[in-house]
């Protein structure tokens, strides 16, 4: 009796612990994305990505307000941006969430790629998507960098046929970020 | 005994497993810095003019928008004239160029010799988040000079050439499609037509847009002036029309009952009459330029 309530008092120990170590957040990763068509290059970027990664079941969250996105060609291409194609009042956060499907020693500090599995929802449509992604881990800080394409047909955003050569159908994205430790 | 103790074992270790497990959703909505940015309503309307108005949409800084606006002859006129279509009462064009984000200046040129320099100021900018602030205040400042020769030759013509108005823009975008704007004006000409007509006029605008869809939108827009300060020669300009954006162009199409362009023109001046079905046709086209 004894024993077994030292036992579990023990094991408390640990469970504190590793509550402190388990979530890397960040609150200012950067997007940068990219759209070439043959009448226009529309370039944009955001440094107010938010992250989470439990490093204990490889699960993650990112978002990002698409209004935070700054760039573009001139006010009035950013304020289309947001009105006619994102509608950012309807829908007014990217999300990636899911799980990292390859098994990784978050304690371990190295270079690792990685395939983050889960759901990609933009301007309120979902996909589920594998993006390949590279973690590099040191002792304080778990950096994300990666770079992977989004199909404009995929989220429902539509391109009126007057601009069709000025925006391109797929979207090349390039994130960027150092989570730390939640205390 | 035993038995107890190990349920509740299970049971204390099951507790504290759940509270392990955080929410990360609750984890990233629950930044602190989210409550210190300053969340500021964009496009509260689609183009810097409202129908005859200025809105408190301004060009960026560097960006120009280049404004054609065209009125029609009476739709009363019948099919003879296509319902007005023939008749160009009034035609102007315009520049606003943003030296800032927050300063317009602006010129432009309507019929009969009438040139306009104005500038236009954000004052204060709709926003949520740190500050909770409803409404977007802007101030606008216009001259207009008459150039045509007068009537009755006179000396010492030159400073009865001049017309100056000055409005504030007090405007809202309650929801995603629906804008409101209010336009008190002060307008101080230093001719008039005649020894009744005032040089004073104070009036109040009202204005507002409602989307339809994306890229259309339903507009109105009317002024009240005191009957006290304008003669009965004279109607409150009202005028109806529809907003339709096609990436870097916005096209206006409206009726109203006034022939002027600019505020000294339209709100004291205007002879025609919606009670008489005195409407006419009209359009401004406006084009953003970027010069980054």
């Amino acid at each position: 009796m004894k024993l077994i309530l030292n036992i579990y008092f023990f094991l408390n120990c640990f469970v504190v612990q590793s509550q402190v170590s388990a979530i890397y957040t960040s609150f200012s990763g950067t997007v940068d994305f990219t759209s070439d068509a043959p009448l226009e290059l529309i370039k944009a970027k955001s440094d107010k990505l938010s992250g989470a990664i439990n490093t204990k079941d490889k699960s993650f969250l990112f978002n990002i307000p698409m209004k935070s996105f700054q760039g573009f060609n001139s006010a009035l291409q950013r304020t289309h941006f947001n009105e006619n194609y994102l509608e950012s009042d309807k829908y007014p956060k990217s999300v990636f969430e899911g799980k990292i499907i390859e098994d990784i020693d978050f304690d371990k500090p190295g270079t690792y790629p990685v395939r983050a599995k889960g759901n990609l929802t933009i301007h309120g449509v979902k996909q589920q998507r594998i993006i390949k992604s590279t973690l590099i881990i040191t002792k304080e800080s778990m950096k994300i960098k990666s770079t992977f394409t989004v199909p404009l047909t995929d989220h429902k955003i539509q391109i009126p046929t007057i601009v069709k050569q000025k925006i391109s159908e797929e979207i090349y994205v390039t994130i960027n970020m150092e989570l730390t430790p939640k205390k | 005994m035993r038995q107890i103790s190990c349920i509740l074992f299970i049971v204390l270790f099951i507790c504290f497993g759940k509270s392990y497990s955080q929410n990360l959703e609750d984890i990233l909505n629950n930044n602190p810095q989210d409550s210190l940015e300053k969340k500021f309503i964009d496009a509260t309307f689609k183009s810097t003019r409202l129908i005859n108005s200025h809105t408190v949409e301004m060009p960026a800084k560097k960006e120009m928008v280049f404004c054609i606006s065209h009125r029609f002859g009476l739709l009363k006129d019948g099919f003879k004239t296509f319902y007005g279509l023939d008749e160009s009462s009034n035609i102007r064009f315009g520049f606003d160029y943003g030296i800032s984000d927050w300063l317009t200046i602006g010129i432009g040129r309507s019929r009969f010799e009438l040139y306009d320099g104005s500038l236009q100021l954000k004052l204060v900018r709709q926003q949520k988040g740190l500050h909770n602030i409803p409404v977007s205040i802007n101030f606008y400042s216009a001259v207009e000079a008459n150039l045509a020769d007068p009537l009755v030759p006179t000396e010492n013509f030159t400073i009865y050439r001049f017309s100056y108005t000055n409005q504030f823009l007090l405007a809202s975008k309650i929801t995603n499609k629906f804008s409101l704007q209010l336009m008190p004006t002060y307008i101080h000409r230093n001719l008039v037509k005649t020894g009744n007509d005032k040089n004073n006029i104070v009036s109040m605008g009202f204005g507002g847009r409602y989307k339809l869809t994306k890229r259309l939108a339903v507009t109105a827009e009317y002024y009240y002036t005191p009957s006290n300060m304008l003669t009965t020669e004279y109607y409150n300009p009202l005028s109806i029309g529809l907003d339709i954006e096609t990436g870097g162009h916005v096209f206006q199409i409206f009726i109203t009952n006034a022939e002027g362009m600019t505020e000294k023109s339209f709100i004291p001046q205007t002879t025609y009459s919606w009670k008489e079905h005195e409407i006419l046709l009209g359009f401004n086209i406006s084009r953003v330029f970027s010069f980054k």
